[in-house]
C-alpha cells in the first residue's frame, strides 16, 4: 500500500531547514508528513463518508490523490518552493480519484497557484496560500449556484 | 417505462421520475456545472423551461436501464474523475430508490464553463 519513502532529514538538516524560509525541498517533506498522517488516519476517513455514495472510500480516494501528487513532486524534486507546489498539484489533479480525490486536487491546486513564482515560503507567504486555497474551493462549489444554466 | 409485477398489480415507473433522481444525482457531484440538451427537442425543453427534463434520456430492456447524461463541467478539473463519480453516483441513487438495474451509464460532456477568471 506504502508507495512513497519516509525520507526523514539528518539531525543537522532539520536544523537548517529550521532555520531557513521553506524551500522546495521543505515543502516536499511536509506534503510527504500530510501524506503519512493521511495514510495512518485512513480508515477514520472512510467511516466518515456517507455522501454522495455511502461506499466507504473517501479516505482511500484522498490518500490515492495524494499519492499521485506525492510521486510526481518526488519525480521532479526542486529547490524552488513554487514549481514544486506546481509539480505536487498536477499530480494530485492526474491522480485525482472520487469527488473527495477531486476536491482535494483543487484544494492543491489554489495552493500552488499563490506560490508561483516564490523560491521560497515564508510565514505570511503560506497564510496567503492556505487562505487562496479555501477561496478556489468555496468559488468552485458554489459555481453551479451562480451558473447562468 | 420500466414496469414490475406485484401481487396486487403492477407498478410502472416512467422516465420522467427516473430523470428526477438522474438529475438530481449527477448535480450532487463535485465539478459538474450543470446538465446540456442532448438534441433538438430537448433544447426546445429547455428554451420553454429551465426546470426541464433535458439533458437525460434513458433506454430500458429485461436487464434494466441505460441512462444517457449531457453534462457541463468544471475547467480545470480532470474530467474523467469527474464523470467517474458522476456515473457512479447515479448508479447508486437510481438502484437505492427506483430498485432497477442500471447496466450503462453514458455520460456525454457537452460543455465546459470557467468559473474563476484569474
Amino acid at each position: 500500500m506504502k508507495s512513497f519513502s519516509t525520507t526523514l532529514p539528518s539531525e543537522a538538516d532539520r536544523h537548517r531547514l529550521l532555520k531557513s524560509p521553506l524551500t522546495g525541498e521543505g515543502l516536499i517533506l511536509l506534503f510527504e508528513a500530510g501524506l503519512v498522517w493521511l495514510t495512518t488516519n485512513q480508515e477514520y476517513v472512510n467511516a466518515l463518508n456517507v455522501f454522495p455514495v455511502p461506499d466507504g472510500d473517501t479516505g482511500t480516494n484522498m490518500v490515492l490523490t495524494m499519492q499521485a501528487g506525492f510521486a510526481e513532486a518526488d519525480s521532479k524534486r526542486s529547490k524552488h518552493a513554487g514549481d514544486m507546489a506546481k509539480t505536487f498539484a498536477h499530480g494530485a489533479l492526474m491522480g485525482a480519484r472520487g469527488n473527495s480525490g477531486v476536491i482535494l486536487s483543487q484544494i492543491w491546486r489554489g495552493f500552488s497557484r499563490a506560490l508561483e513564482g516564490h523560491a521560497t515560503v515564508d510565514a505570511a507567504l503560506l497564510v496567503k496560500a492556505c487562505r487562496a486555497r479555501a477561496t478556489l474551493l468555496i468559488g468552485a462549489l458554489f459555481a453551479r449556484l451562480k451558473a447562468p444554466f | 417505462m420500466t414496469s414490475r409485477e406485484n401481487p396486487m398489480g403492477k407498478i410502472y415507473i416512467l422516465p420522467k421520475a427516473i430523470k428526477t433522481v438522474v438529475r438530481d444525482a449527477a448535480l450532487q457531484s463535485y465539478g459538474v456545472i450543470g446538465l446540456a440538451p442532448g438534441n433538438v427537442r430537448q433544447s426546445f425543453v429547455k428554451m420553454f423551461n429551465e426546470e426541464g427534463d433535458y439533458g437525460i434520456s434513458i433506454a430500458s430492456d429485461e436487464r434494466g436501464l441505460e441512462i444517457t447524461i449531457n453534462l457541463i463541467v468544471e475547467y480545470g478539473l480532470r474530467i474523467k474523475s469527474v464523470t467517474d463519480s458522476v456515473a457512479e453516483s447515479v448508479k447508486f441513487h437510481v438502484e437505492k430508490t427506483m430498485g432497477i438495474p442500471v447496466t450503462r451509464v453514458n455520460i456525454h460532456v457537452r460543455g465546459m464553463r470557467i468559473s474563476d477568471e484569474d
